[in-house]
């Protein structure tokens, strides 16, 4: 009976021995290439970036098993792509991939531009003003301002529990008409009175500007945004009844993904040209929601570590886009979709790298 | 069943026994699909076989159905379903106290998996509709009757998920459990995937009801996605009814 037993493990030993493939490719080099998307490319030293201890948080975030989802790290100075690098796959270069939630970033430079072009006349108008047979038999609704959709105060009970909450009913699309979903769901507080992160906000305020602009978000946006910044890599999906998803829905690739954070960090500006009001910007980025019960706070959709005056895009699964104004400094991070828990990249395990990029910029 | 009368109809010398086996698996599934990682886990198999025998000809039935959780970078669930196993083998030796059984089988085997953590949302799957040879060979060591069974597939259908791009919707609803193991069904042989069952059971002697064995079963899939399968299993079988 030993013997027998001794056989099975070593049968098990000898069969039983899969090894996992590479997670990530050998990292080479972080030299960017000109792919002509309209990026200007640079290097390290010309914008005073210490090239070797670059390599180093290069080569660390490629062997870090903490951060094992990376899929792409590019570091942009005073506008320019100095650094770029792709874990799992060079073409993801210009493959798109779901960025989650930074679509709530991009929606929250929008409505600046709304507010500018006089598609929502003021932040404070209650949403009774935009939606009127949509809140038939929702009255509890009627006061609920732009500016509380857009710091996530409205109010509505909505979880974003993507198995039990209403977000699971959102990517499944299961009810027929989403706004009309939203508004049917009780009121937890009062609006503006708490933040409470969710989707259902930045969906109402998509239908909103689609309402108004009378055509749907992602189209307006590509007249208004994205087409004058170069972004047209990529794809801003919509809700079966025709609503632009206000809350996620936006696939694109790390290099379109940072042309919105650079223009937000070059105060709203392209190419000179001024897209984006710079008042907004500072607005959007000032911290609206202190009391998150996240390490960070938010403005105007807009993630901000305070302590180091940084803030960034931030979607699920570990897709980020910090921009840091005191250092001139772009950081876009992107990673495994579709990750949970544990198994994603934290923000703080995020800006960690960006910290590091911080300190090696003089 | 109707297969099974006719050929006990053909053949009242058959000899009829069913047996039920509880099997404890160690399995490991390395899939493209999701990253090329590996993840161990266990399962919990039950299976039923039918079994008529003859001096010189076998005919058995199985089916079996496994649960199963695996780890690597959180949990994930895993069921094997195998609703059909049917073997017809002709003894090719002239020594029936030794009997050398070989013949073909068909059998439709059924994996599906789901990585909550990594892949939220999303169903893998690996399935096949085969055909192949099956040996058996029995043989008496000191007291015990030992027998050694092989089971390799030749041909057939295999289906795995389409590489597919991201998406933020999915929607997993009870009739994918059967609708995708059937879709993107590939006809191919040892060029699409290869099926392995190696089993050693030490076989009930007169009068003993339980029987123990072990299995060795590879499956791989050389497609991409790639995906290779192993499981290792210690088999409790029981013989009901009358010996």
């Amino acid at each position: 009976m030993r013997n027998a037993t001794t056989i099975f493990f070593l049968i098990i030993v000898l069969t039983g021995c899969m090894k996992d493939d590479p997670l990530n490719l050998s990292f080479e080099s972080y030299a960017p290439k000109d792919i002509g998307d309209g990026h200007i490319l640079s290097c390290p030293a010309n914008e005073k970036i210490d090239s070797l201890l670059l390599f180093d948080i290069y080569n660390d975030a490629n062997a870090d098993d903490n951060l094992w989802s990376i899929r792409s790290l590019l570091v942009f100075r005073h506008g320019k792509l100095v650094a770029e690098n792709y874990f799992k796959d060079q073409d993801d270069i210009t493959s798109r991939h779901l960025i989650w939630s930074c679509t709530k970033q991009v929606l929250g430079a929008l409505t600046g531009i709304a507010i500018e072009d006089g598609v929502i006349t003021s932040i404070d108008d209650p949403i009774s003003d935009y939606f009127t047979s949509e809140l038939s038999g929702h009255d509890d609704k009627a006061n609920i301002s732009i500016q509380e959709l857009i710091t996530m105060k409205s109010g509505i009970g909505y979880s974003n529990d993507g198995t039990k909450g209403q977000t699971d009913k959102l990517l499944r699309q299961i009810p027929d008409n989403m706004v009309d979903y939203i508004l049917s769901l009780p009121m937890e507080t009062q609006p503006g009175s708490s933040f409470h992160y969710k989707d259902g906000d930045p969906h109402l305020l998509s239908a909103i500007i689609q309402k108004t602009t009378g055509k749907p978000t992602d189209v307006w946006a590509d007249e208004v945004l994205f087409s004058r910044i170069g972004f047209r890599n990529y794809n801003w999906v919509r809700y079966k009844d025709g609503i632009t998803h206000g809350g996620y829905g936006i696939e694109t690739t790390p290099r379109e993904l940072a042309k919105i954070a650079l223009c937000v960090a070059d105060s709203g500006r392209w190419n000179g040209d001024q897209i984006i009001s710079p008042d907004w910007i500072i607005e959007m980025t000032t911290p609206k929601a202190t009391e998150t019960n996240y390490e960070y706070v938010m403005g105007y959709y807009w993630w901000i570590d305070t302590a180091n005056s940084i803030y960034f895009m931030n979607g699920h699964g570990g897709q980020y886009a910090f921009v840091v104004p005191s250092k001139e400094l772009v950081v876009v991070m992107t990673a495994i979709p579709n990750t949970q828990g544990d198994y994603q990249i934290e923000a703080d395990q995020a800006l960690e790298v960006v910290y590091r990029i911080m300190n090696i910029s003089y | 069943m109707l297969l099974v009368n006719l050929i006990y109809a053909q053949n009242p010398t058959w000899i009829k026994s069913h047996h039920v086996a509880y099997k404890t698996q160690f399995f490991q599934i390395k899939d493209a699909f999701n990253y090329g990682l590996v993840y161990n886990g266990v399962n919990l198999k039950g299976e039923y076989s039918f079994v008529l025998k003859s001096d010189r000809k076998t005919f058995s039935y199985d089916a079996d159905l496994a649960f199963g959780v695996n780890f690597k970078k959180g949990v994930a669930l895993a069921w094997h379903f195998k609703p059909i196993d049917i073997f017809y083998g002709w003894r090719i030796n002239k020594n029936h106290l030794n009997p050398l059984i070989l013949g073909p089988y068909f059998a439709t085997n059924y994996n599906w998996q789901l990585y909550p953590y990594l892949q939220s949302g999303h169903m893998y799957w690996f399935s096949s509709i085969e055909i192949g040879p099956r040996i058996e060979y029995t043989t008496p060591i000191k007291s015990r009757l030992f027998r050694f069974t092989m089971t390799n597939s030749l041909a057939g259908w295999a289906s795995r998920p389409l590489p597919g791009t991201e998406t933020y919707f999915y929607s997993l609803k009870f009739s994918d459990f059967v609708s995708n193991p059937h879709s993107n069904m590939k006809f191919g042989s040892f060029d699409l995937f290869n099926h392995t069952i190696l089993e050693i059971e030490m076989a009930n002697t007169k009068g003993k009801r339980l029987s123990v064995a072990y299995e060795f079963e590879y499956f791989g899939y050389y497609n991409d996605p790639k995906l290779s399968y192993i499981a290792h299993s210690i088999n409790l079988i029981w013989r009901v009814g009358k010996i």
